[in-house]
């Protein structure tokens, strides 16, 4: 597709890669983070590493929406998902995130009904499919996921479609981000920003971070040319001494971001007072739940949840690698208790998290100029 | 020390530290994988880790057999003096129809395939039925022509079989196992471990059809492509690769369960090379890769059931490629990739936008039942 | 009777935040959903509330299921980068 076919020209990559060159203070070292999964993945994807100097170090960021959902949620979805009468459905990677006693998967191996789906209207396809059956759709996701899923919700309803519900999961990007550069051993100096969750909620919430951090922001799409030129803007922003949000994917995000998907979530989410995320604690005001006028879908009303609040494991450090403040291999268990196989923190869960990118990646480390 | 010594041995130290960690996860990949799992689960089917520890931590070891040891698509048996091919293997797709074939095909075609591919020419099936209480009689007759039709097209005699009924509920409509018994053909000297730097990879066709189709013809997703599986018998193939280049022919490979990137990783550990693929060289088929794009999975991970990998002396490369393209079927073969020495037992991507990325084992299953 | 499919294929569509450009093929204004057609013939059916109307022809960012923008008309050169 025409779109994709032009972000994608390595000439230009090599083009922008020369002008990161110039733009980089000899002997000073750059921390940019990126916020979201999709970035990590096409950065580990493409390799766009390699076009970047050494000096540019890249971090990666708590964009997980998956794998930041905390053990206890995990082990409430298993007990739902055990119940006879109830197909349990999510995404992809949700299966394979460690409870406190085993995952969705190991359910299902034990004999839970738990499907996947690609989107959310999958699930109450087979809600409509099996009126005999309970369907539960696990609702994660940030602010790009989160209008899909209220979509829905509203249809099942119009669609008088009784025995479907949703397990609220979803999360909101600007608390974590927030909470991390309140952390005081934070070290980053810009950052890229989530260029899908930007097209639902604008540029504009994420002023606050030139405004009150004193750090360059500049909103990114997923194409590796998309990328670099992220970096190029962050660099040159650090250069002239500027700090504002820029927009580098013009050709999707709107400044006022998608009215009507605001909307839709307005009508359908609430903020929860606090959410736990796994590997960086209770943050307040960043996940979603059901409105009241929304009860009658909401799983966790319409069947008890055991709700037990489950610690991460003492030897996690996944709170420090999403800060930036180590890396994935300087973890004191990466690699060894803790692989793709048998994760134990969120960022080892999932193929994007910061620990599975590198282990499944990046290993493979190649000579790159310093500047 | 000068500070700025100080801070290159700083860095020194890090990145020593960074290779020993490195260096922890080679060795952990590198020992015989042990079958620790409590249960048996899907993965264990999928063809990548899950399997492997299966296969190399319970069976092998518990049946003390050299040739069963090499882990090879068939076993090399020498009978007086006679070099036979012996194979088995079992059908449990699910639908037992899709899209360019069935179970009863894919049957005939999987076990010729795994004769194929050891350069054993071949001969005779048995096949043993697992019924299903229930099934319709036209699905039973109309398997039973696609066998016969699929056996003639591959010049293989079905000498031998079993059948059994199973109470409703249980081999879901229908299972096949076969075995299958071929001759060894004197132009062939393959080896797994026969790989050496210098040499290249060569593929046969376009990748991903047959995993795709079985997906999409489950029809659990609102997504619709028109791909059809590429089961067919590889012995045309491969007799027209013995043919070209007979002993500079070091190792073939079918791609079934876990993909070209399966195959590729059991290859570069075999033989202790590194394996480089170029991602813009393989060929892939539009509607399979944009397929593949919108369930959100890497086609190089997907079955295939009538392409193969191919190994060859470098100067024998484009002799090989020749011989191939004339092959019917196979006019998109191309030569993907080369083999190294460094670094030992790794798979490498050159992105197509010119960074690398390392393409590791499978862990999970991106989708059962496929075979 | 076992059923659907567990995918772990390095790659988690609400992770990566994914958005797959999609060409409108067919507006089914009953049901609000388009049909809509990725290289190739690969076809998926997608919930438009958030961008609706679309026409035919029309390429829209899909995530999820779901279009959450429009990338523009067949032809339209894509925006120009910013900075």
């Amino acid at each position: 597709m025409r779109f994709v076919e032009e972000f994608r020209d390595a000439e230009l990559g090599r083009a922008l890669a020369a002008e990161i060159l110039s733009l980089v203070e000899p002997g000073r070292h750059y921390k940019i983070m990126e916020v979201c999964g999709g970035h990590t993945h096409s950065i580990y994807k493409y390799g766009v590493d390699d076009l970047l100097p050494a000096n540019v170090e890249l971090v990666h960021g708590p964009g997980c929406p998956v794998c930041v959902i905390p053990m206890g949620r995990v082990d409430d979805g298993i007990a739902l998902a055990r119940r006879q009468e109830v197909i349990f459905t999510c995404f992809g990677d949700m299966m394979r995130v460690p409870g406190s006693n085993g995952s969705l998967l190991d359910a299902k191996a034990a004999g839970a009904d738990v499907r996947m789906v690609y989107s959310p209207l999958d699930a109450l396809r087979l809600a409509k499919q099996n009126r005999d059956r309970e369907v539960i759709f696990f609702a994660i996701g940030f602010e790009t996921t989160a209008p899909s899923t209220a979509l829905t919700l509203k249809r099942a309803r119009a669609e008088g479609v009784r025995n479907f519900s949703c397990m609220c999961s979803h999360v909101t990007i600007v608390p974590p981000v927030r909470a991390l550069l309140e952390s005081p051993d934070l070290r980053l100096d810009g950052f890229i920003g989530p260029g899908h969750v930007c097209t639902v909620v604008g540029a504009r919430p994420f002023e606050f971070i030139p405004v009150d951090y004193g750090r360059p922001v500049v909103i990114a799409g997923f194409e590796p040319l998309d990328i670099l030129q992220a970096i190029a803007m962050i660099l040159r922003q650090l250069r002239d001494g500027r700090c504002c949000v820029e927009n580098e994917y013009t050709r999707v995000v709107p400044y006022e971001g998608n009215p009507r998907a605001l909307q839709v979530m307005a009508e359908v989410f609430e903020l929860r007072a606090h959410f736990e995320w796994r590997g960086l604690g209770f943050i307040s005001h960043s996940g979603l739940r059901l409105t009241e006028a929304y009860a009658d879908l909401d799983a966790e009303r319409r069947f008890e949840v055991p709700g037990v609040r489950v610690a991460d494991p003492k030897a996690c450090q996944c709170g420090e690698v999403l800060k930036g403040v180590i890396k994935p291999w300087e973890c004191k268990v990466f690699g060894t208790a803790c692989t793709p196989e048998r994760p134990i923190g969120t960022c080892m869960v999932s193929s994007e998290g910061a620990c599975a990118a590198y282990y499944n990646f990046g290993r493979f480390a190649r000579e790159r100029a310093v500047v | 020390m000068a500070p700025l010594d100080a801070a290159r041995s700083a860095d020194a130290v890090r990145a020593e530290r960074e290779q020993r960690v490195l260096g922890i996860i080679e060795t952990a990949r590198a020992k015989r994988a042990k079958f620790r799992d409590e249960q048996v689960t899907m993965a264990h089917g999928a063809g990548g880790k899950a399997t492997q520890s299966l296969i190399e931590g319970l069976l092998v070891p518990a049946f003390a057999s050299a040739p069963l040891a090499q882990l090879a698509d068939a076993a090399l048996l020498s009978v007086d003096g006679v070099e036979l091919a012996f194979t088995t293997d079992s059908y449990v797709v699910k639908p037992l129809r899709f899209p360019g074939g069935s179970i009863g095909e894919l049957a005939v075609n999987g076990t010729v395939n795994d004769l194929a591919v050891v350069g054993a020419r071949p001969l005779a099936l048995t096949l043993s039925l697992v019924l299903e209480e229930g099934l319709d009689a036209a699905v039973l007759r109309g398997e039973v022509q696609a066998i016969a039709a699929a056996a003639r097209a591959a010049g293989v005699e079905v000498v031998g079989g079993d059948t059994k009924v199973v109470e409703r509920g249980h081999a879901d409509g229908m299972y096949i196992t076969t075995a299958g018994i071929g001759k060894r053909d004197p132009r062939a000297q393959l080896a797994p471990d026969a790989l050496r730097p210098g040499d290249r990879i060569l593929l046969s066709g376009p990748i991903g059809e047959h995993g795709t189709a079985i997906m999409l013809a489950r029809g659990d997703f609102e997504l619709d492509a028109p791909i059809r599986s590429d089961t067919r018998s590889l012995w045309p193939v491969v007799d027209a690769l013995l043919e070209a280049v007979g002993p500079q022919l070091r190792c073939l490979r079918d791609a079934t369960r876990g993909g070209v990137a399966s195959v590729l990783n059991e290859l570069a550990r075999a033989s202790g090379t590194a394996i480089l693929v170029r991602e813009a060289a393989v060929p892939i088929k539009a509607a399979v890769a944009g397929a593949a794009e919108l369930l959100g999975i890497d086609p190089m991970y997907v079955a295939n059931e009538g392409t193969l990998v191919a190994c060859v002396a470098a100067d024998a490369a484009e002799r090989a490629l020749s011989a191939l393209r004339g092959v019917d079927g196979c006019e998109r073969a191309a030569e993907i990739g080369e083999v190294r020495g460094e670094p030992p037992g790794m798979v490498l991507v050159q992105t197509s936008f010119g960074g690398h990325r390392v393409m590791d084992q499978l862990v999970g299953d991106p989708l059962p039942r496929i075979c | 009777m076992s059923e659907t499919t567990v995918c772990d294929s390095k790659h988690c569509v609400t992770c990566a935040d994914e958005g797959v450009p999609m060409t409108v093929v067919r507006v089914d204004p009953e049901r609000a959903l388009a049909l809509c057609e990725r290289g190739g013939g690969a076809r998926a059916s997608v919930e438009i509330a958030l961008v609706e109307p679309v026409a035919p022809g029309e390429v829209l960012l899909v995530h999820a299921g779901t279009a959450i923008a429009r990338l523009g008309a067949p032809g339209a050169s894509p925006a120009g980068r910013a900075g």
